[in-house]
């Protein structure tokens, strides 16, 4: 697993609405940095945020973990949430949950698919069903990615949950029998309808039954 | 064949008008690469369809193309040379309604070269601008 990643954060006063709201979450985003919060472990939720490259810094390292230094107190959290502007180019809030080294968690790892598949190569389509897993671990040992090798794939064959690798100390909690990843035939190439022969068909309408009346 | 519901509760809406941003399939979810819009508008049945076509052909049935929208909305016109009133016209084709942000098509099992390539081809056929976009990063 990768190290935690160390950022500075300044905390925002949440005294009188001051520190919160969508107008201060504006102008904090207009001065290049990011809303987020800090909460868990029964202690008040607090306000914070974050400058613009330390989160880069963070999508670069492919870390779930950081180290927060508010003032002289520093945080261990885990990335819970990550909202993105509608045309996901920018992250515009982030949840932070507290965590403990020996706490229990459960978080989302990425998987990697790991070379090419046999089956690919005799014109099959490796179609990965699953991207993300869902694990239970403990905090200081959750894995950066699971690996999943591929290469003995051929076509019609699956990998599935149960089949996965996974790292000491880390259970899946998705269903063993969820497909994770197969290789599939290749598909005919599609040839375009001509107009005439597509068929003007209307969808029904659905009436709304009539009560007999009663009487 | 193009996409239309299997069954509605009323055949003609209204026109209504786009407003605002996706806030819903507005990211990649099943495949690996995206084509997402940048402006509101509406994508009809027929094109829908052009562009499945096109990206079935340029990838040579070598990826899966999921298609991300589906015409809900009733589009009706009056015939050319036509008196006012005498009602709504008759339906003419189906859309569906498309904001900014709204992921279109996404491709799986393909080179990113093949799937830019692809997605830049399918683009072309939108009446919307579009981008090319990738699954967003895990934190």
């Amino acid at each position: 697993m990768a190290d935690a990643v160390k950022i500075r954060v300044e905390a925002r006063d949440s005294a009188k609405n001051k520190g919160t709201g969508t107008r201060v979450s504006r102008r904090l985003r207009k001065q290049g940095k990011v809303p987020a919060i800090i909460y868990g472990h029964k202690q008040v939720p607090q306000p914070i945020a974050l400058v613009k490259e330390d989160v880069q810094r963070m999508i670069k390292a492919q870390t779930h973990l950081a180290e927060l230094t508010i003032g002289d107190a520093v945080e261990t959290v885990l990335v819970r949430d990550v909202q993105w502007d509608h045309l996901g180019r920018e992250i515009i809030h982030l949840d932070f949950a507290r965590v403990s080294a020996d706490e229990s968690i459960e978080t989302e790892v990425r998987l990697d698919f790991r070379g090419v598949a046999a089956g690919v190569a005799e014109g099959g389509i490796l179609e990965s069903l699953l991207h993300e897993l869902k694990v239970s671990c403990l905090a200081a040992s959750i894995p950066d990615v699971i690996r999943v090798d591929v290469t003995a794939l051929q076509i019609g064959h699956a990998i599935h949950v149960r089949d996965l690798v996974m790292p000491e100390n880390v259970t899946a909690l998705e269903e063993p029998d969820k497909l994770v990843v197969h290789v599939s035939t290749r598909a005919a190439v599609v040839e375009a309808v001509p107009e005439g022969e597509a068929a003007a068909v209307q969808p029904e309408v659905i009436k709304p039954e009539r009560k007999e009346k009663e009487d | 064949m193009a996409m239309m519901p299997k069954r509605v509760k009323f055949r003609k809406s209204q026109k209504g008008r786009v407003k605002g941003n996706a806030t819903r399939g507005n990211y990649v979810a099943f495949g690996e690469f995206g084509l997402q819009s940048l402006e509101p508008g509406k994508v009809s049945a027929q094109t829908i369809e052009a562009g499945r076509v096109v990206a079935s052909q340029s990838t040579k049935g070598g990826g899966k193309v999921y298609i991300r929208i589906f015409p809900h909305k009733s589009v009706t016109s009056i015939p050319a040379e036509t008196r006012m009133g005498k009602g709504k016209g008759e339906v003419e084709f189906w859309a569906a309604v498309v904001k900014p942000g709204t992921i279109l098509f996404e491709l799986a099992g393909v080179s990113e070269e093949v799937a830019r390539a692809t997605l830049a081809r399918v683009a072309y056929k939108m009446p919307v601008a579009c981008r090319f976009v990738m699954r967003r990063p895990t934190l």
